[in-house]
């Protein structure tokens, strides 16, 4: 009866852990506790510093249109550097539109007492700033003492007001997430955008969708800088506002009455822009008298302009402010522009194929045409034509838009609805840049010379700062530009913009190890060529992230220097012509260096279905590169 | 405070022009790179110290469209009395109106909530002045009272993004403002006897510039202002007096426990004869029997028992001990009692730091030693003073902090309370020696593996000790495998493990290893013979112009890197890669040898100065430059012909 007794101590040890374990979630809230009673913590993923176990958001929409949104959070943390950022549960939100009407926290370390969320470790910080004014807010709730082990559990419910009954959801939390589910309640609507290539299978009914096992995204190589590339959930509701976004004619029909009412009050169809010369007069308006600032102090100013006069009155405003000053400006003679709702910078690249929805970052400005004008950023839809024009932008030769613009394209708000244009490459305003250095190296290896820049198109904003007369932002830029280290000193010793807008910067340059000892050589500047191309994913691992492939102005350098001791280039001759990418290399050694480099950097995108293609693209470059650059760029001293 | 209420009751003798008519000079003034105008020009500041308010005026020529920035203002939202105006050159005027100046939450926490105002002002042009005038209400008033944003406590630097013309500071002339000492410039001082005030008048101060290792407080460019309440003609005398008289009050009055009378009894059977060793000797053992807060493992509960700030210091000391945990200041009393009950010889050393505001001992600026002793000192016999800092725990015994490093300090010899000024040594490079140890073996096929031991000493132990003491020893160990992923992300990290983590007292040590696949040698191939291995210091991206202060350096260090490749049969390196360069400051060397296939790398990084005056830029800059080529020399390899 020996071994029984065994036994039965054993199975009552194996039931006091398990118990003990249980136990111990009853401290927690019942629907934690029941979260963590179906799951081995074990079990957790080996590369997660956080398993999220569950995130759950429920949104109901109120009688008056508000929606509320109650979330529930249950995380354990594998490991320590986990445990900051898994303390911590944030709401954005707003003072006016979100009130926060609960909100609780629950810590059970690995050992010890569970521990409730300090009321006074709840912090809101406002998130003005002196360019962008807003009422937006950022509410922090921290959990003191998580570590590794910890059990952090977090419930909130909080009432939203938003300009248009609309929430989306990422469906990545930042941690590795079990079970991620968001769940409706009411006349609310529901759909998963972008899941194409994302390995995620989603279990939708008409009230939730709820996804497992999603991994947390790492930051790697290449990585889009541009939103609308994850999938994302969306929340639709009712009310008057909902109409708008009921397709993209809807939304472009209100938006131009909206508009019109705030900027001038007048709903007349603007003449045509007969002349060019206008565009003169209203970008030296707009450069001289109206500075850009944000002042959304209510709700509705994310989408509505301030009037036309205003805008002149105070003499500043954001983008919409100020295509709405430029139409009050043109309506004394008849004339007006279109609103065109656009994305620049890190907006996602919208079309028309999207769900209609608050897609856009910028505004800009359409002028009708009659006819062309010859000007290089018009553009033809639904049989009318239009000329883009930004009125933020004071820097850019009216007629052009900058380089922001490429491959997207922009939503034109017409008395008939959307019109969806692409923004054509010749619009943009060519842009390029090329570098001369002249001078002298000794026999340290330092440079003393002269570096001569033209800018065309303000490529690399030299031109916009210059104008601006910020000169000490002029080097700075400079020399990040050419990466160029802290040791060297580049000084400006001129600067002019010519009558076509072509930016002539002059610079004194005593550069240290201008070329540094590498290998059995010296290497010339990475700065100048780009140093050796990394892989597109780390060893061992997959390729999460979409590829994303920035364009660049081109850069095109001659290089002649005196040397104190005769070199010779590793390669004389190199070139590459990619998709994306391209460069040319010409090299003449001797104490007479000459050397030209050209690189072409043009835009591409490869969603999660093409990481195939993007794959074989990089490594075929990089190849290229890497090849030229580990013996191309040495110089030999024989 | 009522005395000082009566000295200051009276209405300031300095007028706030606001409103008054715009000069043709100032309309005059254009962009002038001799005078390091650009941009703006702040042609008038004023700041009038009262008892219960600020008064402030601003009077600024915006001369391009970055200068607009100039007319930027973030007030308290107590601000009170703001005028503001924009006059174009025309003479057009535009007044800045109430909604001009927006409210908006700083931050709330539970109902209390601090809100701020920003200045949006209306009409703003690339070529207008803008006037400004606000009153800022204080409601106490001292030294310790910030007057600008970014100010310490009581510190008022005068120079900022924009030249400065003119700025005046009025203040009572029971507020004793020291003047920058260091500032090659001086003010006009005007002083009102029967107002009690004086008035500091600053012309043409230039915009500030990036001066990297600098210390604003060293830089005879910067003028700043330093408040402090006057104590008396006897600076010393009182320094003595009001700040230790309370501490040597707590340390006779102290109950301690029966554990620390025991715990001190076997210290003092075990106390090495020698003051130097005895007190080395007390920081080691106190670190094991006390540990410092910001070393705990990070779940450890004690912290929570450790009730701050409900008993007396006494009760809270004994508490300390006998919980095994303690915050500084708690540490330095337990550290300086013990001293004293082992009857070691020792000062209390009150010091400034290198990268803060100098202690000057002409000056007696006490303001920058007061408070608690940074440190605890002896006097060796050759009459030098060696110094330790008993709650930095993660320090080697003798590791003098950098901040205390080669400046004068006031030694306080507690029994007899007097003051006398010593100079703190500066550690030789080699107390920070920071070494490498590479194995690598090249196979034929172009897989290459890696093992590399790491020995940190000195400044390097202490802060891998605050980084990795906390954590438990695989997370520590995990925590250094995460690193050396984000150092060498093609590469597979097959290891990584921290050694000594728990063991206060034995160095901290790092091991790691890894393999990368080159794909083949080819005819040639080129690798990096310490992969993952970092710089020892940044090199900064910008250096400013015309450097006019002290470079400050965080410290000295002596920086070995070794490694040992192992390479296929019948591969040679390539060229003669070896080399070395040294200057007054330091030096830095590359040597490559080679014996049949095995080749021996040696980087050595040495800087020997740590406060540099600054003349020797030029001399850093080349040693920088030095540094980053050694950091990032590859080796190229090809077949023996």
């Amino acid at each position: 009866m020996v071994w029984l007794r065994v036994a039965m101590c054993v199975s009552l040890m194996c039931l006091t852990v398990m118990v003990g374990a249980q136990d111990r979630y009853q401290q927690l809230p019942d629907w934690a506790a029941s979260v963590l009673q179906g799951v081995d913590l074990s079990q957790a993923p080996a590369d997660a510093s956080v398993w999220r176990l569950l995130d759950e958001t429920t949104v109901k929409q109120k009688d008056d249109g508000r929606f509320e949104q109650r979330r529930r959070v249950v995380q354990y943390v594998t490991k320590s550097r986990g445990a900051d950022r898994a303390g911590v549960f944030l709401i954005d939100g707003n003072e006016l539109t979100t009130r926060i009407k609960k909100l609780r926290g629950w810590h059970l370390p690995r050992q010890g007492k569970m521990k409730k969320l300090d009321r006074d470790n709840v912090l809101t910080l406002g998130q003005s700033s002196v360019q962008a004014l807003s009422r937006d807010t950022s509410t922090f709730a921290v959990l003191q003492g998580v570590a590794r082990g910890s059990i952090v559990v977090f419930e909130s419910r909080e009432f939203q007001q938003s300009y248009f009954p609309l929430s989306y959801f990422r469906v990545h939390t930042g941690f590795h997430t079990r079970k991620r589910v968001v769940r409706v309640e009411g006349a609310l609507s529901l759909s998963v955008e972008g899941l194409d290539g994302w390995d995620l299978q989603a279990d939708s009914t008409a009230t939730s969708v709820e996804l497992k096992d999603i991994p947390a995204l790492e930051d790697e190589v290449l990585m889009p800088s541009f939103g609308g590339v994850y999938p994302s959930i969306q929340v639709r509701g009712k009310g008057s506002a909902a109409a708008h976004l009921a397709s993209w004619d809807a939304m472009a029909r209100w938006y131009l009455d909206l508009f019109r009412k705030r900027s001038t009050g007048s709903q007349a169809t603007p003449k045509a822009l007969a002349e060019s010369a206008v565009l003169e007069q209203v970008t030296t308006y707009f450069r001289d008298k109206i500075t850009y600032r944000q002042k959304y102090l209510t709700p509705d100013r994310g989408w509505e302009p301030l009037a036309a006069k205003e805008v002149e009155d105070k003499g500043y405003g954001d983008c919409k402010d100020m295509v709405s000053c430029l139409n009050g400006r043109l309506s004394n003679n008849g004339q007006g522009i279109y609103p065109v709702m656009a994305n620049i910078v890190d907006g996602p690249y919208t079309t028309e194929a999207d769900l209609p929805g608050p897609l856009f970052n910028h505004l800009i400005a359409a002028f009708p045409l009659e006819k062309s004008l010859g000007l290089p950023c018009e553009v033809e839809a639904g049989g009318k034509r239009f000329l883009l024009y930004d009125p933020t932008d004071k820097y850019t030769r009216p007629g052009y838009l900058n380089g922001t613009y490429r491959d997207r394209k922009v939503l034109i708000c017409t008395e008939e609805g959307a019109l969806w244009v692409d923004v054509p490459e010749a619009g943009l305003e060519p842009a390029d840049l090329k570098l001369n250095v002249t001078g002298q190296l000794d026999q340290n290896m330092t440079l003393q010379g002269q570096l001569t820049v033209a800018e065309t198109g303000d490529a690399f904003s030299l031109r916009a700062l210059t104008r601006e007369g910020n000169l000490r932002n002029v080097t700075l830029t400079m020399r990040s530009l050419i990466d160029m280290p802290g040791v060297a000193d580049l000084s400006l010793n001129s600067h002019e913009i010519d009558a076509d807008g072509v930016a002539h910067l002059s610079f004194k340059i005593v550069w240290p190890s201008f070329f540094r000892r590498d290998q059995d050589g010296f290497r010339f500047p990475a700065g100048i060529t780009g140093v050796d191309k990394p892989r597109l994913t780390a060893s061992g691992k997959s390729r999460q992230n979409p590829v994303s492939l920035e364009a660049r102005a081109n850069m095109i350098w001659d290089l002649a220097i005196q040397t104190a001791v005769p070199l010779t280039p590793g390669s004389d001759a190199a070139s590459y012509e990619g998709a994306h990418h391209a460069f040319t290399w010409k090299a003449q050694g001797g104490n007479n260096l000459n050397i030209h480099f050209e690189s072409v950097r043009r835009r591409g995108y490869y969603p999660r279905t093409e990481l195939t293609a993007a794959a074989g693209y990089w490594d075929a470059y990089r190849t290229a590169f890497n090849d030229f650059y580990h013996t191309g760029t040495l110089f030999f001293a024989r | 405070m009522l005395l000082l209420f009566v000295l200051f009751a009276g209405v300031t003798d300095v007028a706030i022009p606001f409103g008054a008519p715009i000069s043709d000079a100032d309309w005059a003034v254009r962009e002038d790179a001799s005078r390091q105008i650009f941009d703006a020009v702040v042609l008038e500041e004023i700041i009038v110290m009262n008892p219960n308010q600020r008064q402030r005026y601003r009077r600024v020529r915006i001369l391009s469209e970055s200068g607009k920035d100039a007319a930027e203002l973030v007030l308290p939202a107590s601000v009170k009395k703001i005028q503001g105006r924009v006059i174009l050159p025309n003479g057009e005027e535009r007044r800045f109106n109430k909604e001009d100046l927006v409210e908006v939450l700083a931050a709330k926490q539970r109902r209390r909530k601090t809100r701020a105002r920003v200045l949006v002002p209306p009409g703003l042009t690339s070529d207008c002045i803008v006037e400004l005038a606000w009153t800022v209400p204080v409601k106490e008033y001292g030294p310790w009272d910030s007057l600008g944003a970014d100010a310490p406590a009581g510190l008022l630097f005068l120079r900022g993004d924009f030249h400065v013309q003119k700025f005046i500071a009025a203040i009572p002339a029971a507020i004793q403002p020291f003047l920058a000492s260091s500032w090659s410039g001086q003010p006009e001082v005007q002083q009102n006897t029967k107002k009690n005030r004086v008035k500091l008048t600053y012309r043409d101060l230039p915009p500030l510039d990036i001066h990297p290792f600098d210390n604003d407080m060293l830089n005879p460019d910067m003028p700043y202002i330093r408040f402090t309440l006057m104590v008396g003609e006897d600076h010393l005398a009182n320094f003595t007096d009001q700040w230790l008289v309370g501490r040597v009050n707590v340390l006779n009055r102290l109950a301690v426990s029966s554990a620390y009378v025991k715990w001190v009894k076997e210290l003092k059977a075990n106390r090495p004869a020698d003051d130097f060793q005895a007190m080395m000797y007390v920081y080691d053992a106190l670190r094991h029997r006390v540990r410092s807060l910001r070393l705990l493992p990070e779940d450890d509960p004690r912290p929570e028992k450790l009730t701050f700030y409900t008993a007396s210091v006494d009760a809270w000391i004994k508490r300390a001990f006998d919980l095994g945990v303690a915050n500084s200041e708690l540490i330095k009393y337990l550290y300086e009692v013990t001293l004293k009950r082992l009857k070691i010889d020792y000062r209390q050393i009150y010091a400034g730091s290198r990268f803060g505001e100098p202690f000057i001992p002409k000056n007696l600026n006490y303001m920058a030693v007061m408070g608690d002793p940074d440190m605890f000192a002896v006097q060796l016999p050759d009459g030098r003073w060696a110094a330790i800092a008993p709650h930095l725990q993660e320090n080697p015994p003798g590791f003098l902090p950098e901040a205390y490093q080669g400046v004068p300090a006031l030694a306080v010899n507690p029994k007899t309370k007097e003051a006398e000024v010593i100079s703190l040594p500066m550690l030789s490079p080699n107390v920070n020696t920071h070494v490498h140890k590479y194995k690598i073996d090249v196979g034929e096929d172009g897989k290459v593996a890696m093992k590399v031991s790491e020995q940190r000493n000195g400044t390097y132990q202490g802060s891998s000790r605050r980084k990795y003491q906390s954590l438990a020893e695989d997370a520590r160990s995990e925590e250094f495998r995460r690193i050396w992923e984000r150092r060498l992300p093609e590469w597979e990290i097959t290891g990584a493990s921290v050694i000594n983590g728990d063991n206060i007292s034995l160095p901290m040590g790092f091991q790691a290893s890894g393999q990368y696949d080159m794909e083949g040698l080819g005819v040639r191939f080129s690798l990096d013979p310490f992969p993952g291995a970092l710089q020892p210091l940044r090199s900064p991206d910008y250096w400013g112009p015309d450097r006019k202060g002290p470079i400050v350096m965080t410290g000295t260090f002596n920086r070995v890197d070794l490694t040992k490749i192992t390479l296929p049969q019948g591969w040679k390196v390539l060229g003669n890669p070896s080399w070395q360069r040294k200057n007054p400051l330091g030096s830095v060397s590359l040597r490559v040898v080679q014996e049949g296939n095995l080749v021996t790398v040696r980087r050595d990084v040495m800087l020997g100065l740590a406060q540099l005056p600054p003349h020797a830029e030029a001399d850093l800059r080349f040693f920088l430059a030095w540094m980053e080529e050694a950091f990032q020399q590859t080796l190229a390899f090809g077949k023996s012909s």
